[in-house]
């Protein structure tokens, strides 16, 4: 490690600037680490623990015997003796000062005890209900399916639409082409924020309000796309498209074999920004959409943060599974990712 | 196999003329090429063909039939392409395949005619790689066999062997002459080599600045060039050209002048004195050395490029200005400010008139 | 022809039928049916149109949702009422203008006729000169830090950039969580301070928060861009420099910041049009804006005042956002001059 460390610039000795240098790094780190997993170990803390102050780092539940003779299982409870021994026992009830135990060593007899010799067992124990109740008592797996679609249609029409039109506005010198490109270019900076109203109005104006399919026709037309994807096919050389006219191809078929796989790597990232986007999005759905059987995760979750008491150890499990998908993609496409914006700027 | 026909081709990008109104036949079976340099229009007239490119003004008929509205498949021709264009992402096989898919032709036809055209060109080995996995040879003969298996029409290439080194070039002429007479199938082949257009073609098409200049067999037009672009353009060493006047006429012959070849007698009618005129020399239409003694004409040698078996001379004849190129069979003993003696042969003399341009006769 | 002995692994022999080839062909039959409609098309209207065929699609959807409302929003600005149908709503000229511009003095929101829209802009107004600089100094130090590395770089270009690919509410919740009452926070400074902090309750605290979040939220989108600028200065500059003898910090002042300047005054600016529509995570973080209206910013108020309220206000909300919409051309316009600068 020590090596690792010194090796910056290849010089033998590390100097105060390397020193501050490494020091940055690893404050960043902890910085953009911490508040994650924090938040990821929580989600998995049952909810009297989460409530708890000072808290756990690791989730806590506590311990339960089965014992012959009880239908439920009890509480387990370290039990010292008078003879300072110690035995866990299971606690029956606890009345006042007196508590009463049974040994599961012994299930028929039942001990009396003070209440001040037993001491609660804990175990570490993920409560993976924080999962599964939000999906099932709750509306989440709606929210979740809401998502998976406008985020699979989305980017299934962005990839089709833009790629078409990055082909059209590449490779064919036609009259008011330029025009088209200027237009959708000078729109790449224009903010939603700006033209939130009138868009709703269209919105309304074609039955669309409160519908994914609002959310999802809106925002495939990206100029972002088109312009990713027409630099891309610029690269493209006309002999191939030529020489697929003469082998008989119809233009679509150009499109379709030549290329669309051609395009590949450019359409791999266009397809990466793409989920993130609308998987992430948040204001536009928030105007749209309005009943809550139509909320996307990101609207599912604003709102049930909203409510008047907060179900920290349902909001965090959910805030996971929203984190899940887009980290998953960052995990294994990491690289395509960051050279994609550090080449494009987009973002 | 077809005939083609092209009347008043013209090709204008907006108000810009490329190609001015050419007419030219081309007949069946025919292995026609067009040369001409850089710029002059040989692409754009293969791409016409082609159906690459629209026509602005004329037009073109496969076997009489006018073809200016028809898809390029429709045309029933394939090309070949400079760069090759084989798509990167197929394998040779599918590229092969991928025209006559389109065609939507029986799948077993399909592997009978790219069997076919592998066999042909050698290809069984490859037939799974990608281009990219190909040599440069390897790849154009692919884009040869894509150009095969459609059994076109017409063969259209376009400078196919510029990205091959000198001797694959050589090699790969070869092979594609070999290919038009197994095969018997009109090919247009565009090229800026003239040893290529003289080898390989039975008809050269010489163009300039989107003109025809001269259609002709590879010897015509070296022997009989009708006029000085032409004279130039073919042949290499280029023909030495000089600025000369008729000063006289006696009888069916006319006396020639100019400083670097003196006064000439030649065997042409019909030319009146006063007349501004082109001499042109091919180098190897001197008689040099001990052929020529007594000749007035000396070369004053400034250079000699010895290749063993033929040794060709630079220098200033009768001490004039511009530089000119004798050709030599066999070695020959000479060395920089030597004076040597040479002597136009005759019957070689190319004359043209300076005003058109126009040959007026070899004599 | 020769055959080529060329050192490539031996050939396959003509085959029978494989599953690529069977993959090949279900694939086929499905272009085909792909085709079909293209191809009738362009047996129709000619090769020479096809272009138009494709650009279609998009360009509807683009003229529908996007270039139809930019035509709309500024007639949007000029009517009242609150219907939402444009040409049901009576035109009122200036009106929703002249009621967003009309104050007593314009240091003091409270003298305002719409005091919220002017404590709106005046805390967009600090949060972007904070979010601005705090971004550009942390982005540009990571920066600057990442392309010393010579081991580990994309490891560390990947955590710092990680944030950015987060959701505003995924990010919002997950500090509001670490801020909690019963957050880690307090859990470690609740002894230093001797009480524990509802740090969103407070207005400079939340304040600060929400700047923090926010860099924390995007910087690394700046330190990849940074990071492009600093990797195209060429690596012979610092050599001559090195053998000049010059130190590290005169190196940093001289070379690298007047070479990277182009490069961070579009950062810059970038930031500054980002940090005027702030919206999403600062929203939910503070619960809306709160503690009050101390993190109310432009973007709310006009989501709120077109949305979020029984009487819905287009009008008025679209007057803000023309405004804003011109004080982001603005920026937008000296973005692109920047660009063209440092391309030069
Ligand atoms: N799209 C175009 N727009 C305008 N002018 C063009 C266009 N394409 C070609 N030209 C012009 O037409 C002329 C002929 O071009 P062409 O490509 O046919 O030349 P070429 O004879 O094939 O030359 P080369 O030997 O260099 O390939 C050139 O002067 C060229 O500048
Ligand atoms: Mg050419």
């Amino acid at each position: 490690m020590l090596g690792f460390l010194t090796r910056t610039r290849g010089k033998s000795r590390m100097d105060v600037t390397d020193i501050l240098a490494w020091a940055w790094l690893i404050l960043g780190t902890l910085v953009i680490a911490i508040p994650i997993g924090w938040a990821f170990l929580s989600s998995f803390k049952p909810e009297a623990e989460i409530n708890s102050f000072p808290p756990t780092l690791l989730p806590r539940a506590a311990q339960e015997l089965v014992i012959e003779g009880y239908d439920d299982p009890l509480p387990a409870y370290a039990w010292t003796d008078e003879q300072g021994q110690t035995r866990t026992v299971g606690l029956v009830r606890r009345i006042g000062l007196k508590a009463t135990v049974v040994d599961p060593e012994s299930p028929g007899e039942r001990l009396s005890v003070d209440a001040g010799s037993i001491v609660k067992q804990t175990a570490i124990r993920p409560a993976w209900s924080n999962y599964t109740e939000p999906l099932e008592r709750f509306a989440f797996l709606t929210y979740l399916k809401n998502s998976v679609f406008v985020t699979t249609v989305a980017t299934i029409l962005t990839l089709v639409l833009n790629s078409m039109a990055a082909f059209a506005l590449s490779k064919y010198r036609f009259r008011g082409s330029t025009t088209i490109f200027v237009l959708m270019l000078s729109t790449l900076m224009l903010p939603l924020s700006v033209i939130m109203v009138p868009a709703f109005m269209v919105v309304v104006g074609l039955n669309l309000a409160d519908n994914l399919w609002g959310v999802i026709f809106s925002t495939v037309a990206t100029p972002t796309g088109v312009f990713l994807l027409r630099q891309y096919m610029l690269t493209i050389p006309d002999d191939l498209i030529e020489a697929a006219r003469v082998d008989a191809a119809s233009e679509f078929r150009i499109y379709w074999r030549i290329i669309l796989p051609l395009s590949a790597p450019a359409l791999a990232v266009l397809a990466i920004f793409s989920v993130i986007w609308r998987w992430n999005d948040f204001l536009w759905p928030l105007i749209v959409l309005s009943s809550p059987e139509n909320y996307t995760l990101q609207l599912g979750l604003n709102a049930f943060q909203g409510q008047f008491t907060v179900q920290w150890h349902y909001i965090l499990s959910m805030t996971v599974v929203a984190l899940l998908p887009v980290t998953l993609i960052f995990l294994f496409l990491q690289r395509y990712i960051t050279e994609g914006v550090a080449s494009s700027g987009v973002k | 196999m077809a005939s083609i026909r092209m009347e008043g081709l013209t090709k204008a990008y907006g108000n810009l003329e490329v190609i001015h109104g050419i007419d030219l036949d081309i007949e069946e079976g025919e292995f026609v090429a067009l040369v001409g340099p850089s710029g002059c229009g040989k692409s754009t007239m293969l791409r016409m063909i082609a159906g690459l490119e629209t026509i602005s003004r004329g037009e073109i008929a496969f076997d009489g039939e006018v073809v200016n509205a028809m898809s390029p498949s429709e045309r029933g021709i394939s090309m070949v392409f400079q760069s090759y264009a084989l798509y990167p992402h197929l394998s040779v096989r599918k590229n092969l395949s991928f025209g006559l898919e389109n065609l939507r032709m029986k799948r077993a036809e399909i592997d009978a005619r790219v069997a076919e055209a592998a066999r042909m060109l050698e290809l069984d080995a490859y037939l799974d790689r990608k281009p990219k996995a190909l040599s440069g040879g390897q790849r154009q003969r692919v884009a040869i066999g894509r150009a095969i298996v459609r059994h076109p029409k017409v063969f259209l290439f376009d400078e196919p062997l510029s990205n091959l080194d000198a001797k694959l070039r050589v090699q790969t002429r070869g092979e594609i002459t070999r290919l038009h007479r197994q095969l018997g199938t009109t090919m247009i082949y565009v090229t800026h080599d003239q040893v290529e257009a003289m080898t390989m073609a039975a008809k050269i098409v010489v163009l300039n600045g989107g003109k025809v200049e001269q259609v002709g067999r590879p010897l015509d037009l070296f022997e009989r060039p009708a006029n000085l672009f032409v004279a130039g353009f073919i042949g290499s060493p280029r023909m030495n050209l000089y600025d000369g006047r008729i000063t006289g006429t006696e009888g069916g012959a006319a006396r020639v002048a100019s400083p670097e070849t003196g006064e000439l007698l030649v065997p042409l009618g019909g030319v009146a004195a006063g007349r501004d005129v082109k001499i042109g020399l091919r180098p190897s239409h001197f008689a040099v050395g001990a052929e020529a003694a007594g000749s007035p004409l000396l070369l004053e040698v400034d250079q000699v490029e010895s290749l063993g078996h033929e040794t060709y001379l630079h220098g200033r004849l009768n001490g004039a200005e511009t530089t000119t190129i004798v050709h030599v069979q066999n070695h020959l003993d000479a060395a920089p400010g030597d004076r040597v003696p040479v002597r136009p042969r005759d019957g070689h003399i190319h004359l043209f008139d300076a005003q058109s341009g126009l040959s007026l006769g070899r004599v | 022809m020769t055959a080529f002995d060329d050192g490539y692994p031996p050939p396959g022999r003509a085959r029978p039928m494989s599953a690529a080839d069977r993959r090949d062909r279900v694939l086929e039959a499905g272009m085909r049916l792909l085709e079909w409609p293209f191809a009738q098309l362009q047996r129709l209207i000619g090769l020479r149109r096809m272009p138009w065929v494709f650009v279609l699609p998009n360009m509807a959807l683009f003229t529908i949702f996007v270039f139809v409302p930019v035509l709309l929003a500024i007639g949007y600005a000029f009517t009242g009422g609150t219907e939402l149908l444009l040409w049901n709503r009576p035109f009122v000229g200036l009106e929703n203008f002249s009621r967003l511009l009309s104050c007593g003095s314009y240091l003091d929101p409270a003298s305002c006729e719409l005091d919220l829209f002017w404590t709106a802009v005046f805390n967009t107004a600090w949060y972007t000169a904070f979010n601005a600089t705090g971004t550009l100094v942390v982005a540009l130090v990571t920066a600057l830090v990442l392309n010393r590395l010579t081991r580990g770089k994309a490891f560390f270009r990947a955590i710092f950039f990680y944030p950015v690919l987060l959701s505003p509410v995924v990010v919002a919740l997950v500090w509001k969580w670490f801020l909690a009452r019963n957050g880690l926070l307090n859990a470690v400074f609740a002894d230093l301070m001797g009480q524990r902090t509802i740090f969103l309750l407070e207005v400079l605290w939340s304040r600060f928060w929400v700047v923090y979040v926010s860099i924390w939220f995007h910087m690394g989108f700046y330190t990849l861009i940074i990071l492009a600028g600093l990797q195209a200065i060429p690596r012979d500059i610092y050599e001559a420099a090195l053998i000049d003898g010059t130190s590290r910090w005169r190196q940093f002042w001289r070379l690298t910041l007047p070479l990277l300047m182009p490069n961070l005054l579009v950062v810059l600016v970038l930031l500054l049009i980002r940090s005027v529509q702030v919206f999403d995570e600062a929203w939910v973080l503070t619960d809306g804006g709160g503690p009050g209206t101390s993190n109310t910013f432009l973007v709310q108020f006009i989501y709120e005042t077109a949305f979020a309220t029984d009487v819905r206000l287009y009008g008025l909300a679209s007057a803000a956002s023309v405004l804003m919409g011109l004080a982001l051309l603005v920026l937008t316009l000296v973005q692109l001059w920047l660009g063209k600068k440092a391309e030069n």
